[in-house]
């Protein structure tokens, strides 16, 4: 008589458990893999608009006749002709200029959710802006993600004889 | 106590060979041209107590049933290559998912870093442009990559040239931080006096 080999109640659980373990291992990975998507879209549009932030403050301060930081906060740039105001406020960074009479011109720049920016004074004449990333992480709480400094009217004493 | 240490010792081999009875496996019960193997050999210890020696009976007869009737016995169990096709696939799975996960991590890092990089050799030649001619050979013989820079890019070096050729007097400076693979150091450069055009002559 042909005899055929089955599997024992023990060993069809012990395979069932290594099974269902790697499907939950499979599964975990097949969702971070589609949400990295996802995320990367996200950090993409932040890490622009922070380029963008870090090419208008510098064009700002190289023709800035002064530029002062009341706080971490505010920066506040004296023009030739106007006056810009940058503030921050959790993760995004509004920059109004005022042109003329009451008339405003007005961007915003978000950040992400998770990042936050700060002005500060550098000697003798420079104003940096950094923006941090908030990673939650208790040995590393906040990470350096941008760090640009600008000296304030570059420009202008470079055009003056 | 006593009575229930003999009653122990009693019944646990009998418990013993019901239990693996129940495990033995229904193809095993017979061999070729012969009968059933529990019937041909009985144990001594099932014929200790009749109750245990019916149970086992009985179920030996369940299993014969099954086996004769050949409806119950194929059962549609997984076999071995089966089990390893499929353990095979879904290791495959996982491994591929999560090469791709530590490169788009590894990628997004990268690109952070070279970000950082960017802004750093803008901060320096932002400084350097806006010196006059002496203080600048003076700051580039001094230059160095800023500490917040150290921080982040591991081993950062920043090397500055001073070219003054056909296309006009410049400044090239160049960061170079451990990477994997042999990446070439960014490189940016800024005019002093760029050269004179001839619509400009």
């Amino acid at each position: 008589m042909k005899t055929r080999h089955a599997f024992t109640l023990i060993e069809t659980l012990v395979v069932m458990s290594v099974s269902g373990l790697l499907m939950t291992l499979a599964i975990t990975t097949l969702e971070r893999s589609l949400s990295i998507g996802t995320q990367t879209a996200d950090r993409i549009d932040d890490a622009r608009s922070a380029i963008r932030l870090v090419d208008q403050f510098r064009d700002d301060l190289r023709i800035a006749k002064t530029a002062n930081t009341s706080a971490p906060s505010k920066l506040e740039i004296t023009l030739a002709r106007s006056v810009i105001t940058y503030e921050i406020d959790k993760g995004t960074v509004t920059r109004v200029e005022a042109i003329e009479d009451d008339k405003t011109r007005k961007e915003t720049y978000p950040l992400g959710y998770d990042r936050t920016a700060a002005f500060a004074s550098q000697v003798p004449d420079r104003i940096s802006l950094s923006i941090t990333f908030l990673t939650g992480l208790k040995h590393e709480p906040t990470r350096l993600d941008n760090f640009a400094i600008a000296t304030i009217g570059s420009r202008i004493a470079k055009e003056q004889p | 106590m006593m009575r229930v240490k003999q009653a122990a010792i009693h019944y646990l081999p009998v418990a013993v060979k019901l239990i693996s009875l129940s495990r033995l496996r229904v193809s095993r019960l017979f061999r070729a041209g012969e009968g059933p193997v529990f019937f041909q050999t009985p144990s001594p210890e099932l014929s200790l107590n009749p109750a245990a020696t019916r149970e086992g009976e009985k179920l030996a007869a369940t299993n014969l049933t099954n086996c004769c009737t050949g409806a119950k016995s194929r059962r549609g169990a997984a076999g071995m290559p089966d089990l390893i096709v499929g353990g095979v696939l879904t290791l495959t799975l996982i491994t591929t998912l999560a090469t791709y996960t530590a490169r788009a991590s590894r990628l997004m890092i990268d690109t952070r870093h070279a970000q950082f990089a960017v802004t750093e050799l803008a901060n320096q030649m932002d400084q350097l442009l806006a010196l006059d001619d002496d203080a600048r050979d003076e700051a580039i013989s001094n230059l160095k990559p800023s500490t917040e820079t150290i921080d982040v890019l591991h081993g950062a070096s920043l090397v500055c040239q001073s070219i003054d050729d056909a296309l006009g007097k410049r400044i090239e400076l160049r960061l170079n931080w451990n990477r994997t693979g042999k990446a070439k150091p960014m490189r940016l450069t800024g005019w002093i006096s760029p050269p004179m055009t001839d619509s400009a002559q």
